[in-house]
């Protein structure tokens, strides 16, 4: 535990509970809502409304926060004293995305792929694997085209229609894999519908078979992709019932990063040449 | 919890964040005049909220991802970021200088975005830094396309602080600026360029910034690169408005501004 670390210079590190209680309600200020109450941050914290307008005070007089048009209270400039030299617009995709794939696949218990966009294909960069009979990565640096697989449709349902369109221009004929691979543009603007509505895609063994397969977006504030988390099993381990009912767990982890990557801006483009 | 019993936190925050190195215990007691126990105990609440880290498992520290994710925050509040992102590629790809992003927040400029440049040698200042309307491109460019009252307070607060001759050459340089649709800055054999993103009354939301050495031959080009950013977000004025701009510039007060 961080407070029975010893520092230095020989002290215990001891912490301040009342100031960790102010820091938790500037936390709540990241990736979630721009701007609370009193009653509402109370709530939120399960705090008393004194001790929520305390902390509410407090950090408006360090400058964190101000309060907006409607009297609630928002960020403020004093955000602006901690500035980071590192913090420029450089995402670190692979290491923000590292505790979501350990937290789908202690809910899951199966393997999770990180995916991302490389020219006309998706590349998976970072997995966490199952013990025992598992889906395996796949090799690092091999590229599946953005029809094929479901992480591939997570990635490019997520672009805008003009780079979809773009897409299928420069891969016609679309490469078939297996019997389901979507080879028909018709089908894959449907399919781009269909994620987009959902939030995810599915695995129709359109790619690899014997397996069963869920792909996640990893979003940015304009709900363009960063990258595509995948969960996947062996069929006979992970049927379609077992997504159903691990589905509101999963999506809970996934509302939770998308939260966060929206503060971040992505830079995923195809290049079609 | 009281406002006098927290403050000490954020003076530690504050501190780490303007020293750019790794603090410890000792540092932190010495520079703010703190008991060394007061110090720890500081350093280990804000180690365990994550807005601190340990600097390569020692026992000094450096700004924590909260810190980090909170600076994101501010700058995602800013809309038009995200719409300029594409813009400020292109600018890159052009110019080969690195192109920041600068919005006005009351009397200053602040630096929400930032791509770095192709060119071998690039010189930038950190996201998140300040600066005085007056004192660079982005200012110029932020307060030339500012409403013609606001310039006028801007321009008489100022010339209370120099003189009316500073005045008049600020008042020219705002003029020139207006003319060309764009501030230029000199430096040497070094210029910052500045062109302003501007809502349909004509005011800037923001401003594009190459620093480096842009060439004339460059220039025609990125003046028609952003006026399509200015139509796209001149289109939607109340997705792209600035959500501080409720408050009076005259109380925005920002410490480490330049």
């Amino acid at each position: 535990m961080l407070d029975s670390r010893q520092f230095g210079d020989d002290q215990p590190g001891q912490f301040n509970k009342a100031t960790a209680q102010i820091l938790n309600v500037l936390s709540l200020y990241v990736g979630r809502r721009s701007s609370y109450g009193v009653t509402e941050l109370s709530r939120e914290l399960n705090i008393s409304k004194n001790m929520a307008y305390r902390a509410l005070s407090t950090l408006v007089k360090e400058g964190f926060l101000i309060k907006d048009r409607s009297g609630r209270y928002e960020l403020g400039f004093g955000v602006l004293q901690i500035q980071d030299l590192d913090a420029d617009l450089q995402f670190d995709v692979r290491s923000f995305c590292a505790p979501f794939l350990q937290r789908l696949h202690k809910l899951t218990g199966e393997s999770i792929f990180l995916s991302v966009i490389v020219g006309l294909n998706h590349v998976t960069i970072d997995s966490v694997e199952a013990h025992g009979v598992r889906v395996s990565h796949s090799p690092r640096g091999l590229q599946v085209p953005l029809h094929a697989s479901p992480a591939s449709r997570a990635l490019i349902s997520f672009l805008s229609d003009d780079e979809i369109a773009a897409y299928i221009r420069a891969a016609s004929p679309l490469k078939r894999f297996t019997a389901t691979t979507i080879t028909d543009p018709e089908a894959l603007w449907k399919e781009v519908a269909l994620v987009r509505e959902q939030g995810f895609a599915r695995g129709y063994g359109d790619h690899y078979t014997h397996a069963t397969y869920i792909s996640f977006p990893v979003l940015d504030g304009t709900r363009r992709p960063h990258a595509a988390i995948t969960v996947g099993g062996p069929a006979d381990r992970l049927t379609e019932l077992d997504v159903e009912r691990l589905l509101p767990g999963m999506m809970e982890i996934i509302d939770e990063m998308n939260s966060q990557s929206a503060l971040y801006t992505s830079d995923a483009r195809i290049v079609a040449e | 919890m009281t406002t006098s019993s927290a403050s000490y936190i954020f003076d530690i925050l504050r501190l780490i964040g303007a020293e750019h190195r790794p603090l410890g215990a000792t540092d932190v007691s010495q520079r703010l005049g703190l008991p060394l126990t007061t110090a720890h105990r500081g350093l280990s609440t804000l180690e365990r909220a994550n807005y601190i880290v340990r600097y390569q498992s020692s026992t000094k520290f450096v700004l924590g991802g909260m810190s980090r994710k909170l600076l994101h925050s501010f700058f995602a509040r800013f809309a038009i970021r995200s719409a300029a992102i594409p813009t400020m590629h292109r600018l890159v790809a052009v110019t080969g200088e690195t192109v920041s992003l600068f919005v006005p927040v009351g009397w200053y400029g602040v630096r929400i975005g930032l791509i770095k440049g192709t060119n071998e040698v690039i010189r930038t200042g950190p996201v998140g830094e300040a600066w005085a309307l007056e004192k660079n491109a982005a200012g110029l460019a932020l307060l030339a396309f500012r409403a013609e009252s606001e310039q006028r307070r801007f321009l008489d607060a100022r010339e209370a602080r120099t003189s009316p001759a500073e005045r008049a050459r600020l008042e020219t340089e705002l003029k020139l600026t207006r003319e060309r649709r764009y501030a230029v800055i000199h430096d040497g054999g070094r210029n910052e360029v500045s062109i302003p993103i501007l809502a349909r009354d004509d005011v800037s939301l923001g401003t594009l910034t190459a620093e480096g050495n842009v060439a004339p031959a460059s220039l025609d080009a990125c003046l028609s690169i952003v006026a399509r950013l200015s139509e796209l977000v001149a289109a939607e004025p109340e997705r792209y408005r600035n959500v501080y701009d409720h408050l009076d510039p005259d109380a925005v007060t920002l410490p480490s501004a330049g």
